[in-house]
């Protein structure tokens, strides 16, 4: 994915960037925490760092599943047994040139995490993304873990960043959006579509603050 | 005790005075985001500051928009609220 196209330049995140690859280049793992739609996936997908290769971990996985689809991923042959899980958990922490990405961390089944301890303990840097209950349940659960964490809190962006991305709106247009979807950056993008697929119908160039407002009221986004 | 217009009323607390404050110059404040600002550092002298400041731009979007006046007052609210992000976060304060 090109950084530029898909990246809005938003302070915060370039440095949570930035602190992503320093943590994973020393081999440490990084917990990102926000809201629903706060844009977690999105920053995961932003994670491409140059000499590690990114291996994404579906969380919905058993263990068995995981370790297994851990290792295809890095191009070894592994079938998803309770009897091979130990020897694959011992070939994944034996390796090291590859990260691993788990977005959705809140959906992890609960006897995952001691393995994921075993893997951040051999080197293998892992950065999770999930609501804020990921933190309070390790903080309850496996603060052992959590202490291996360096957590990043994600919030959404500002609205001069989308301002200045979205040329084609209005900047009262983009603000009454955003102040609508109360951080809801799913939302945000639909509101868009929905309103450019407007305004070429009307045969509008530019999305103006009265058409969005008659949008938002209409899909009672908006209410007095 | 004394019963109707004559019984003793509750002093409204801040939030409530913003409230008011906000209607009266035309906004029709969602009370649950004010709440929220409220907790996060938003004052009464601070939400009079924000409008001040930004009065010139309230009368003109309001001017601007051809929408009943319902839509129009939440709209200004939804304004009144961006600036009040930006002065808090300029003073440090998390984002609302």
């Amino acid at each position: 994915m090109n950084r530029k196209e898909s990246y809005i330049n938003d302070k915060r995140r370039v440095s949570y960037l930035s602190s992503v690859y320093y943590r994973i280049s020393h081999r440490k793992s990084v917990l990102i925490e926000g809201g629903y739609g706060a844009g977690k996936t999105r920053f995961l997908q932003l994670i491409q760092p140059k000499k590690l290769k990114a291996v994404w971990v579906e969380s919905l996985f058993n263990v068995h599943e995981m370790l297994s689809a851990i290792l295809r991923d890095l191009d070894y042959e592994a079938r998803a047994s309770y009897r091979k899980s130990p020897g694959y958990l011992k070939l994944i922490c034996a390796l090291s040139h590859f990260f691993l990405l788990i977005d959705e961390a809140n959906d992890l089944d609960r006897r995952v995490w001691p393995y994921l301890k075993r893997i951040i303990d051999a080197g293998v840097p892992i950065v999770l993304a999930g609501l804020p209950k990921v933190r309070t349940f390790l903080a309850s659960e496996h603060p052992d873990i959590l202490s291996r964490l360096k957590t990043l809190t994600l919030y959404p962006i500002e609205v001069e960043d989308f301002i200045l991305q979205y040329k084609d709106f209005e900047p009262e247009a983009i603000e009454q959006i955003y102040a609508s979807v109360k951080g809801d950056m799913r939302k945000f993008e639909e509101i868009l579509t929905d309103c450019r697929e407007k305004a070429k119908e009307l045969n509008h160039a530019f999305v103006g603050v009265n058409l969005v407002l008659s949008l938002l009221s209409e899909s009672e986004q908006i209410q007095p | 005790l004394p019963t109707g217009s004559h019984a003793p009323r509750l002093k409204e607390n801040e939030v409530e005075s913003i409230s008011r404050f906000l209607t009266e110059n035309g906004m029709s404040a969602d009370p649950i985001w004010l709440v929220e600002a409220h907790r996060r550092g938003l004052s009464l002298a601070m939400a009079k500051t924000v409008y001040d400041q930004n009065r010139e731009r309230y009368e003109g979007f309001s001017r601007k928009l051809r929408q009943p006046a319902e839509i129009t007052g939440a709209a200004l609210f939804n304004a009144f609220m961006l600036d009040c992000e930006r002065h808090l976060r300029n003073r440090g304060y998390q984002a609302i």
